[in-house]
């Protein structure tokens, strides 16, 4: 139950790496976004987000810092470190070949 | 990339693994924020307070599952799991602090016991010299035609060998220490010290360049020094500590030697200790051109072709000791054929240099091998006494394991625990015999030193380093460990092979014991093992105990105690030699007599009990048989307080007239003549099979080592003239407290006659002869102590814990009827089946063992055993007996308690 259905197998990293490239947010704030800009298409659990999350900044590419939100509470704001960007232009680049490939498959016309 | 990838993640890691708190604290944090958050999203969706708290935890399905999965990405849990493991076990190694004190300390005992005489033979055996490139060394070896090898060449082949061999780059030659009568100079006042003596050695002026030594101030020899020219010297290391204070003054400075004056133009650097064996630095190395002034008394021409020197070749890049062999072999035998010499040699190899001792010096092979054989058995019985703890803990502990694997733990995690305890208790012995050894070996070699070697001369100063190295140490520590180990997985394996529910349950597993009682198992054949080598070490122990209690009482047949020996060194030097000689002792014998303290005075070329001469003697019908000789004067018998049986004694006129005559001991008389007056008699003696006459039977005494008569022993003339060596004065009163009086009255001769004597009581001789009994036994003891401690540790241990094991099926049986005394019958009599079977081989292997001590070539048995038979029943049966009494004890006292105890209680045990 803690992965969601609709997200192929390993997006999720690229999703948060690229949504975090933009600006520094926290995790409940990257939940909102991702449901945002995706038009709720892709939606993340909160039950995967924060292992994911932690993951991602022990593999030493998202950064964190505890700061003051929005609404002034205090908050962990993670942000992409040197090596995050270049994970993500690495993932971002298998992700195109992949669904390029896929759209390739499917758009093939019936022989 | 890689060191980018730590910069961000090993901060991270140690993070969490030293302030775990704050990290938990944040991820508890972190989660609770968002689900808030989440809450006050719902209710702004109109739920109620409640609705909302909950779904918003739903949504997070969990937080304390979701922590975990955060914590695994953390990637230190392994570490943290050790960390754990650690803790844990350090914790329940408190709890059971005799199991943990016993464990560290039987395997530390074990494994120092193996670091010394590793250690030993690494400093003896394996050092290499500290010369450039010691591998390329060889010493040269002659093996004489007539058997037997020796190190020595003559000055001839030296020159011919280093002239016309192929194979070398560079031979040196170096003769024996002498000891010279220098005038050191005295730096404080500019002038030269009091005549002292010295250690001198001649090298060739080759020497440090061939072995690739520097001087560490000034220079060292130049192929240029020449006879004509300034002499020069090279100081060693340890001598400019101990004679200059270190003071680099010294260099230019000369030293007077028997009125030459000598440059110190260099100081050895601290490491070189020379070439010769053992490793005994001289103050001075001279250039053997130079010979003439370190030996001015040396009739060289005599001497010319005499073997004295070492030859050490450093060979050339490429080129195998095996290949240089054939070729140094004819050189040796051309040069024989050349002048006309004996041929001698069969042929000349080349070894490589030893530190110490060589290591396959028979002599020292058959000593170390011994003394690792007692060590391996100390470190046996010490793994068996392991074995043991470690298989009583973890039976006693079966209940913990099994509520901890029912609690869920894996049984690998069971297992780390439980490896976990191995290691550090194999850390904690380990850093004990870390920390101890070195100090041993210091604390031992300081007592040889101070015992022994400055008991007679401080004069040499070894260097010689017994401390462990770094390889040992990291043996050491490796061995206590991986016993660590090995002994946890053995107690794990054995543990983990027990159904966790049934010791739950507390059980059957020991009501199906009966049967258990009679197999044999694993711990009855520690308990054997046990016995057995501690039997092998204790009654070995025993036997040398027993020699040396004898070998301390036995007497040698000959006075000592009042009898005064001064060794005078090089004394032809200060030109004593000939008729001087000849002089000299008249003016010592009359001078020393007129001392009231004085009865006689005698002169010989060997001491009694510390050397002999070899000789042969045969009849002119009879086989020649071998025999020790003495050159004595006149007088020396009576000295020795040896009685003539038959006969009389030499006489000056017998000297004077070079009259061949000589006296015979008792055991020689009736091995040449069993039954007939031996005076009279003519015997054919040495190579020559010169006749001579006997004119005396003297008692039989211990003259060559004490506790045996040699069969054949000779009494010959000593001619008046030869050097003089060394001289016997009997006193009236203790031998040491006339040595002032006698040494003044040689000053009064020649004042450096004073310096060049070694002054003793031959009451040293005697504790000399007696050393190596008391060596070997002292050392035995300290063994099989080791042993019988370790062994009455582990079978006490063993047998007690069986015993109180069987606490409940005693109760039991006494509540079925049985009596206590047949139940204690039935627990000791498996016992004394057990102890008996394992006594009996022990024996068998203790008189093995001792039946190799008397085979102990060199005649070492004499010195050790002293007659002692190896089979002494009382060694063997007084061991026997204690193992026997220990083990029933063991047995007993848990055994009675069983017995005594309430049957229900009995039940209920554990």
């Amino acid at each position: 139950m803690s992965k969601p259905p609709d997200l192929v197998q390993g997006t999720l990293d690229l999703l948060l790496l690229k949504i975090l490239a933009l600006e520094p947010l926290n995790g409940f704030a990257i939940s909102q976004r991702l449901k945002q800009v995706s038009r709720d298409v892709l939606q993340v659990s909160d039950g995967s987000l924060y292992p994911a999350l932690h993951k991602l900044e022990q593999e030493g590419w998202i950064d964190s810092e505890w700061k003051a939100s929005e609404n002034n509470r205090r908050a962990k704001y993670y942000s992409l470190t040197r090596l995050g960007r270049r994970q993500l232009e690495r993932e971002a680049h298998q992700w195109n070949r992949l669904s390029a490939a896929i759209s390739m498959v499917v758009k093939m016309k019936q022989v | 990339m890689r060191l980018e990838h730590w910069w961000y993640t090993v901060p991270l890691r140690l993070r969490s693994l030293f302030r775990r708190r704050q990290v938990e604290q944040e991820l508890d944090d972190e989660l609770h924020y968002h689900i808030e958050l989440k809450t006050e999203e719902y209710l702004s969706r109109g739920m109620s307070a409640e609705e909302a708290r909950h779904a918003a935890m739903r949504a997070m399905g969990g937080v304390e599952q979701r922590k975990e999965e955060c914590r695994d990405t953390r990637r230190v849990r392994y570490l943290e799991e050790l960390i754990l493991d650690f803790r844990y076990a350090g914790r329940s190694l408190r709890h059971s602090p005799s199991f943990a004190l016993t464990t560290i300390l039987t395997l530390a005992v074990g494994v120092i016991g193996t670091t010394l005489v590793i250690t030993a033979y690494n400093a003896l055996a394996l050092r290499s010299l500290p010369v450039k490139d010691p591998n390329g060394l060889v010493v040269l070896k002659r093996e004489a035609r007539k058997g037997g090898t020796g190190t020595a060449f003559s000055n001839a082949e030296f020159r011919h060998l280093s002239e016309h061999n192929a194979v070398f780059e560079g031979v040196v030659a170096e003769a024996e220490y002498s000891t010279v009568l220098a005038q050191l100079p005295d730096l404080d006042r500019a002038r030269h010290g009091e005549p002292r003596q010295i250690l001198t050695k001649l090298v060739s002026e080759n020497y440090f360049s061939v072995l690739g030594i520097e001087a560490i101030a000034g220079r060292t020899f130049t192929p240029q020094e020449s006879p004509g020219g300034n002499p020069v010297a090279v100081l060693s290391f340890s001598s400019w500590q101990r004679r200059f204070q270190a003071d680099p003054g010294v260099l230019g400075q000369t030293v007077l030697l028997y009125g030459t004056h000598v440059t110190i133009i260099g100081i050895a650097p601290a490491d070189f200790v020379g070439t010769g064996l053992p490793p005994v630095p001289p103050d001075l190395w001279v250039p053997l051109r130079m010979e003439a002034m370190v030996e001015p008394g040396r009739d060289r021409a005599a001497h010319s072709e005499e073997p004295r020197f070492r030859l050490v070749g450093r060979l050339k890049p490429g080129i195998r000791p095996q290949r240089a062999q054939a070729g140094l072999t004819v050189l040796v035998q051309q040069l024989e054929t050349r002048e006309r010499l004996e041929p001698l040699t069969a042929a000349v190899k080349g070894d490589p240099p030893a530190y110490f001792i060589e290591p396959n010096n028979p002599q020292f092979r058959a000593l170390s091998l011994l003394l690792m054989g007692c060590f391996s058995m100390v470190l046996l019985i010490a793994c068996a006494n392991l074995a043991n703890l470690f298989l009583a803990r973890s039976a006693a502990r079966r209940k913990e394991l099994a509520v901890r694997a029912a609690l869920g733990a894996s049984r690998g995690r069971l297992v780390r625990q439980l490896l976990t305890e191995g290691v550090l208790l194999g850390l904690a012995a380990g850093s004990l015999a870390l920390m101890v050894s070195p100090w041993l070996c210091d604390f031992i070699w300081m007592e040889i030193q101070e015992r022994i070697i400055f008991r007679f001369t401080d004069l040499y100063v070894f260097t010689f380093r017994f401390t462990p190295d770094l390889r040992v140490l990291a043996g050491t520590f490796a061995v206590s460990v991986v016993a660590g180990v090995l002994f946890s997985v053995m107690a794990a394996v054995a543990s983990s092979r027990v159904d966790f529910r049934d010791a739950l349950q507390d059980h059957v597993a020991q009501w199906t014991t009966n049967r258990r009682w009679l197999r044999v198992s694993g711990r009855d054949a520690l308990i054997t093992a046990q016995v057995l080598f501690s039997l092998v070490l204790l009654v070995n122990a025993g036997l040398l105990a027993r020699g040396m209690v004898r070998g301390q009482a036995a007497l040698p047949g000959l006075e000592t105690h009042h009898v005064v020996d001064i060794e005078f060194s090089g004394i032809e030097n200060l030109g004593f030699d000939g008729e001087h000689a000849a002089a000299l002792r008249e003016q010592l014998a009359e001078k020393l007599s007129a001392l009231p303290a004085v009865t006689g005075v005698a002169f010989a070329d060997h001491v009694p009990l510390l050397g002999a001469g070899t000789n042969t003697i045969s009849v002119a019908e009879g086989s020649t048989e071998r025999a020790f000789d003495n050159h004595i004067s006149p007088g020396f018998l009576s000295v020795f307080g040896i009685d003539l049986v038959q006969g009389r004694d030499f006489t000056a006129a017998d000297l004077a007239r070079h009259m061949s005559v000589l006296i015979i001991t008792e055991s020689t008389a009736r091995h040449l003549w069993p039954d007939e007056n031996p005076l009279g008699k003519i015997v054919l003696v040495g190579k020559t099979r010169a006749p001579m006459e006997v004119i005396g039977v003297a008692r039989d005494a211990c003259t060559v080592a004490l506790g045996r008569v040699e069969p054949f022993y000779l009494y010959l003339p000593a001619a008046p003239d030869a050097p003089l060596a060394d001289v016997f004065v009997r006193t009236r009163g203790e031998a040491t407290s006339s040595i002032p009086l006698i040494l003044g009255t040689a000053a009064s001769i020649d004042k450096n006659l004073t310096s060049l004597a070694s002054v003793h009581s031959m009451d040293d001789a005697l504790w000399f002869q007696r050393l190596p009994s008391k060596i070997a036994t002292l050392f035995a003891l300290c063994v099989g102590s080791l042993a019988m401690f370790l062994a009455s540790v582990g079978i006490y241990g063993t047998i007690a814990y069986a015993v109180t094991q069987r606490t409940r099926e005693v109760g039991i049986r006494i509540a079925l009827g049985a009596t206590p005394i047949s139940v204690l019958g039935l627990i000791l009599g498996r016992i004394m089946k057990l102890v008996g079977f394992a006594t009996g081989i022990g024996l068998a292997a203790a008189a093995l063992v001792s039946h190799v001590l008397t085979t102990l070539p060199f005649g070492l048995s004499s010195v050790l055993l002293f007659g002692i038979s190896p089979k002494d029943p009382l060694a063997f049966a007084a061991i026997a007996f204690f193992l026997a009494l220990m083990a029933l004890s063991a047995g007993y006292l848990p055994a009675r308690r069983a017995t005594r105890i309430n049957p229900m209680e009995a039940l209920r045990y554990e």
